[in-house]
């Protein structure tokens, strides 16, 4: 149809700049003073009171990522909430353990961790011996995690990241050690992992929302309405596909195969 | 200047990264510019071979600093791995890694561990059956039955006792399950375009390191 556009993905292109527009939208409405707000997510308030809590038990705080060596959008929530933790612990004197999968991602956990403490205005907090590299090797990874935490007992465990199936060994192990267990993944197979052996689990479009919310940049927020505005698009879309496939057309699906 | 160092340099290098990427996933482009791409997708490998060096530092360290001392209940596992980390490492080097005596020491030191975790998963699940699958709200209690007869629609025996219980099991995994997961999947899709736009534009912490 279009030359200059692969076969295919013209649809694809539409909706991201819809999308990019939006998200423009948002944020100019925000920084015009108009942001948008965000509700609080109960993972978030469990996560202070589990901080909390384990600093009164004179237990560390640990911090994890998953396995995985990239920087995907699960990954990069799982680098923040490194931060955002580092943050929180280096507040109320706490001690940080986070456990490194990859060493492509080593280092931005190091900053993260780093930067948590400096925000938390105490960057003599910050010890890089704490910051444990595995593998990217997903059992060897698990097996390091689980000896972290038998070996130091922190009363906190964060477990934000795309993490698969090991997911399960690490949700039993916080219960062996009596830790309190906070989750995110976006994947809703290796999520129920997850869900059914941790005490609070972020999932699917929740947990990239948290990124915004550990962020708090007005940009962050208003990518989350963007995508609201977008879902109740896609609904209309999807609705009126269902329709027109029932009496016989297949309109909306050939111009979503554009 | 650290600043600068830090995160604008970085941050343009990701945006006009990520524009080019773009461009060659959307639009039509010459093989010149196709193969471009895959010389830059293929300098990330060399990139993260810097990054091993900076993990085995990490390493050395943390591990270094247990033995040095004597930390207990620890030292000695620390001490093993550096000393399994050498010799594979020698053997890597020395010998690559498809050779017969890596391939002895990675099937015979790391398969038996990793598979025995691996095998564990199916106990830790029933474990964790144990206790998720209670009905204290009608929430749970819809988990439970749901549950319930997708345990007994799987096994052989009850399919063919009632085999009204595969039907209501192949019913709800083809529709609310379906649909559901047809949800999470776009709202999660959203998202991860959203973040992908929050780093084009330099505004994604995380990417950066902070």
């Amino acid at each position: 149809m279009i030359s200059f556009i692969i076969e295919g993905r013209l649809m694809g292109l539409i909706f991201l700049i819809a999308l990019a527009i939006l998200l423009w939208y948002y944020t100019d409405k925000a920084s015009k003073g108009k942001p948008e707000t965000i509700r609080r997510l109960p993972a978030f308030d469990a996560l202070d009171e589990a901080v909390g809590r384990a600093i009164e038990q004179g237990r560390p705080i640990m911090a994890t990522y998953s396995f995985q060596d990239n920087f995907n959008p699960p990954t990069m929530v799982g680098l923040e909430a490194v931060r955002y933790t580092s943050k929180l612990a280096g507040e109320k004197g706490g001690t940080m353990l986070v456990g490194a999968g990859s060493a492509r991602t080593l280092p931005v956990a190091m900053e993260n961790y780093r930067l948590g403490c400096v925000e938390a205005g105490v960057p003599e907090l910050y010890n890089p011996q704490n910051v444990y590299f595995f593998t990217r090797q997903q059992w060897a990874y698990a097996s390091g995690v689980m000896g972290l935490m038998q070996r130091e007992k922190p009363g906190a465990c964060v477990f934000i990241g795309p993490f698969l199936v090991e997911g399960i060994h690490l949700g039993i192990n916080s219960r062996r050690i009596e830790t309190m267990a906070i989750a995110g993944n976006t994947s809703y197979s290796m999520g129920a992992f997850m869900f059914v052996s941790m005490d609070y689990v972020l999932l699917g479009e929740e947990m990239l929302a948290a990124g915004a919310y550990m962020t708090e940049d007005i940009t962050n927020i208003s990518g989350i309405a963007a995508e609201d505005v977008m879902k109740w698009v896609l609904a209309i879309i999807l609705t009126a596909g269902t329709l027109l496939k029932i009496v016989g057309s297949d309109l909306i699906v050939k111009l979503l195969g554009v | 200047m650290s600043n600068v160092l830090r995160r604008t340099i970085p941050a343009v290098i990701l945006a006009v990264v990520g524009i080019l990427m773009f461009v060659e996933f959307f639009f039509v482009t010459p093989p010149a510019y196709i193969n471009a791409m895959k010389d830059l997708q293929n300098a990330t490998v060399i990139i993260a071979a810097f990054a091993m060096g900076i993990g085995a530092v990490n390493l050395l360290l943390t591990h270094g600093s247990f033995i040095m001392k004597r930390e207990p209940d620890q030292w000695y596992y620390s001490l093993w791995l550096l000393v399994v980390m050498g010799i594979f490492v020698v053997l890597g080097i020395g010998t690559g890694t498809d050779t017969e005596t890596y391939q002895f020491f990675f099937q015979n030191f790391f398969m038996p561990v990793d598979m025995t975790l691996y095998s564990l998963i199916g106990w830790l699940i029933v474990y964790a059956i144990y206790l998720t699958f209670r009905a204290r709200n009608s929430e749970t209690t819809i988990l439970l039955l749901v549950a319930f007869f997708a345990l007994l629609g799987n096994a052989p025996i009850s399919g063919a006792v009632f085999p009204v219980l595969t039907d209501i099991k192949s019913w709800l995994a083809a529709v609310p399950n379906t649909a559901s997961v047809r949800g999470f999947n776009i709202a999660m899709a959203l998202g991860a375009i959203v973040v992908g736009l929050r780093t084009l534009a330099g505004r994604e912490r995380a990417a950066l390191g902070g």
